[in-house]
């Protein structure tokens, strides 16, 4: 079945990280951390993004250390 | 008793965005002096170009990160620590064992099998 719309979000099939296991989960690589952010800075939910629980924590924890070394804001504006 | 076993860890400080390249040098043979001294092994030393931050850090708006990768046991940590801690120039530290964040290493082994 393709991905349908349902409510306000289309869901993502599968998780990006499980599809790509070459794709590090890493606080460096700013670029790719962004796109699980919202344009006010906040992470993204799970259910926007398709990731699974397991990439998601370590996504989150990612994001975190690298708000701490000022690479991505906590908020914006 | 037991030995404690060699592990891959990396620290990114940020340093004062005066510093000049030759003194940011500087610290970073520093750092490489308390990895040797407890018989650990740097593995690189990463100086990034001059970035903006996110936020300011210690009201400054820009900064120089260094990253460095190192393999030791764990006793070399606070000395590591120490120097950082109380370097003036430097605004924000992290030090990670890398072994314990397995998306820090992903795909590496990939890249190197497609090559």
């Amino acid at each position: 079945m393709r991905p349908q719309m349902r409510g306000r979000f289309r869901q993502a099939k599968v998780c990006t990280f499980c599809v790509e296991p070459q794709l590090p989960i890493d606080y460096k690589v700013v670029g790719l951390l962004q796109k699980f952010l919202s344009d006010r800075g906040k992470m993204l939910p799970r259910r926007r993004t398709g990731v699974c629980s397991k990439h998601q924590r370590m996504l989150a924890t990612a994001i975190k250390q690298a708000r701490f070394m000022g690479l991505l804001p906590y908020t914006k504006r | 008793m037991a030995e404690t076993k060699a592990k891959l860890y990396e620290a990114i400080a940020l340093y004062h965005p005066d510093l000049e390249e030759e003194t940011i040098k500087e610290r970073a043979e520093r750092v490489e002096q308390v990895v040797r001294e407890h018989a650990g092994n740097l593995v690189s030393t990463n100086i990034w170009k001059k970035r903006k931050l996110a936020y300011p850090i210690k009201k400054q708006a820009e900064g120089n990160y260094v990253v460095y990768r190192f393999t030791g046991d764990r006793r070399l940590l606070p000395d590591l620590d120490y120097i950082l801690r109380y370097d003036e120039e430097c605004l924000r530290y992290l030090i990670i064992d890398v072994g314990r964040y397995p998306g820090m290493t992903r795909g590496t082994q990939r890249t190197e099998v497609s090559k």
